[in-house]
């Protein structure tokens, strides 16, 4: 869309000139085509819109450049799955998926998201609505408190799981290292995480 | 985080011509955001890098060495087998940074020319001599976590585990510095060595020479099989090193013919200590070698009030970092 937005702003131009005169018109074209692109557009500092692919739509979003992805996504797309704790990228409360691999959406740019697959909490459930597996392992091994950490946790979880279909509790925590639980429910996260592992080996 | 401006060029040509003084280029953005977020400084336009095509992969020369992109990620780093075994001390140093949610986002270049991580240095509410200060607070506050050595003006210590690595690996920087006037990006390159990093005491302002407009395209690291880094913390994840060593041994035979060792979380800048060197030098990298580097990277330490636990922390850094470069690559 960067791209676009310039192509669009050179355009607006270039048919103002046309207006003025028809003869400037193929001169304006050669240069455009000789130079190649127009220089990448410098967007903002006021609302951009732009699109974000989250939980596979797409979604209109106008925001300034200094919104973060967590942002936009408790914000304007109302999904307040992943939570604002440190606001650092210290804690792993914000967690998404993004192409598949957990990162913490606190300290992404939301316009660097655009063009990426994100993934929040609210997305792991199938397309029926069914929890995914790590959900129902966390509810069945009681693996949470307060729960503020869950939408983290998990998150890292399943992107563990993509790249680790049955992984040993040390590779669990060591996914997990990202993450903070005040409540101390570590173990139970780890135990969660590998049930959740061998329900979905199991054709789940 | 104050409003800023964007632009994400799909060039290193556009992005180069891009930067300026406040136009800054961006990786992860880790460090951008942080200091943005804590307002320390905030740029007038993040560059945004990530859609520059060369700058998130790793290649092999012609000659063994290992050319690393700027933006490639820390977890890349860490994990892609051809890294690890062409120069084991990088793929180390980036395991050890932080966590696997920052490592995913997190760059080479980003992580090379971040800001000290100094308490002091992140709340603009105190004097820092980093933000043009004439005094640093830190020297009669908390400095459990600064400086042992080169700490007379600022105890900050550098963060970059990188820096430490690439120290000891001789690496050289690609840096794009500009387009001429036929739109060819142009290029200097500069040595990872003592003198590309900037004291206290020539400038507190910055801790490597490198201009607002030029960008880190990629480092390019001669092969160093026999090579480690090894850090101490205090908790066992997401926790800035309490000591480093990035240790690079030339061997022959049983022998150290050469030795490089970086000395990380120690200074403002990374130390290349040659006095660790020598002691290594026609030495069997064994335990006596390694506890004579250790001592003599520690001698000339200059520990403040609360933080003489970091000088046993590099002893211990540098000894292990040497027995684990000793048993790799033969």
């Amino acid at each position: 869309m960067s791209k676009s937005l310039g192509r669009r702003d050179f355009l607006k131009g270039a048919a103002a000139v046309a207006a003025g005169g028809a003869a400037a018109i193929p001169a304006v074209a050669a240069a455009w085509t000789q130079e190649a692109a127009p220089a990448t557009p410098v967007l903002g500092p006021g609302p951009v819109p732009f699109t974000l692919r989250v939980n596979g739509k797409d979604h209109a979003v106008n925001l300034e450049p200094r919104a973060t992805l967590l942002d936009a996504l408790r914000g304007p797309l109302g999904l307040t799955g992943p939570k604002e704790v440190c606001d650092r990228g210290a804690c792993g409360a914000c967690a998404v998926l993004l192409d598949g691999v957990p990162a913490s959406s606190c300290m992404v740019l939301a316009l660097d998201a655009e063009g990426r697959e994100i993934t929040t909490v609210e997305g792991l459930a199938g397309p029926d609505g069914k929890p995914h597996p790590l959900q129902e392992a966390f509810v069945r091994e009681d693996a949470l408190q307060c729960g503020f950490c869950t939408p983290g946790m998990v998150t890292s979880c399943a992107g563990l799981l993509r790249r680790n279909p049955d992984p040993t509790a040390e590779e669990v925590r060591d996914a997990l290292s990202g993450n903070l639980c005040r409540c101390g429910t570590y173990p139970r996260i780890v135990k969660a995480c590998r049930s959740a592992a061998a329900a979905m080996k199991g054709g789940r | 985080m104050k409003p800023f401006s964007y632009a994400r060029p799909a060039s290193r040509e556009e992005a180069v011509r891009l930067l300026s003084p406040t136009a800054r280029p961006k990786g992860g953005g880790y460090d951008l955001l942080d200091l943005a977020k804590n307002g320390v400084s905030t740029p007038g336009t993040m560059v945004s890098l990530a859609a520059v095509p060369e700058m998130g992969k790793a290649w092999t020369g012609d000659h063994g060495e290992t050319y690393l992109g700027g933006r490639m990620t820390l977890a890349d780093l860490a994990t892609l087998p051809a890294v690890r075994a062409a120069c084991p001390v990088v793929a180390d140093a980036a395991a050890e940074a932080a966590t696997p949610l920052v490592r995913a986002t997190a760059t080479l270049a980003g992580n090379l020319l971040q800001r000290p991580r100094c308490t002091y240095f992140r709340d603009p509410f105190f004097e820092c001599r980093k933000r043009g200060g004439a005094a640093c607070p830190a020297m009669e506050g908390d400095h459990a976590e600064g400086a042992i050595l080169g700490n007379r003006l600022c105890c900050a210590v550098h963060p970059s585990n990188l820096a430490a690595a690439l120290l000891a690996a001789g690496a050289e920087l690609r840096i794009l510095t500009g387009v001429d006037g036929k739109g060819e990006p142009t290029w200097r390159t500069a040595a990872v060595d003592p003198a590309f990093f900037v004291a206290p005491e020539e400038d507190p302002l910055r801790e490597a020479r490198i201009g607002p407009g030029e960008l880190v395209f990629d480092a390019v690291v001669p092969p160093c099989p026999s090579s480690a880094y090894v850090e101490v913390n205090q908790k066992a994840s997401f926790d800035w090193a309490s000591a480093a060593a990035a240790v690079v041994l030339e061997m022959d035979g049983g022998k150290v013919a050469r030795a490089r060792v970086a000395l990380g979380a120690a200074a403002p800048v990374p130390l290349l200590s040659e006095a660790a060197a020598a002691a290594l030098a026609g030495k069997a990298p064994g335990a006596k070698a390694a506890e004579a580097a250790a001592e003599a990277a520690v001698a000339g330490a200059t520990p403040l009030r609360d933080n003489a636990h970091r000088v046993q922390h590099l002893r211990v850094c540098v000894k292990r970092a040497v027995l684990l470069a000793a048993g790799r690559g033969r």
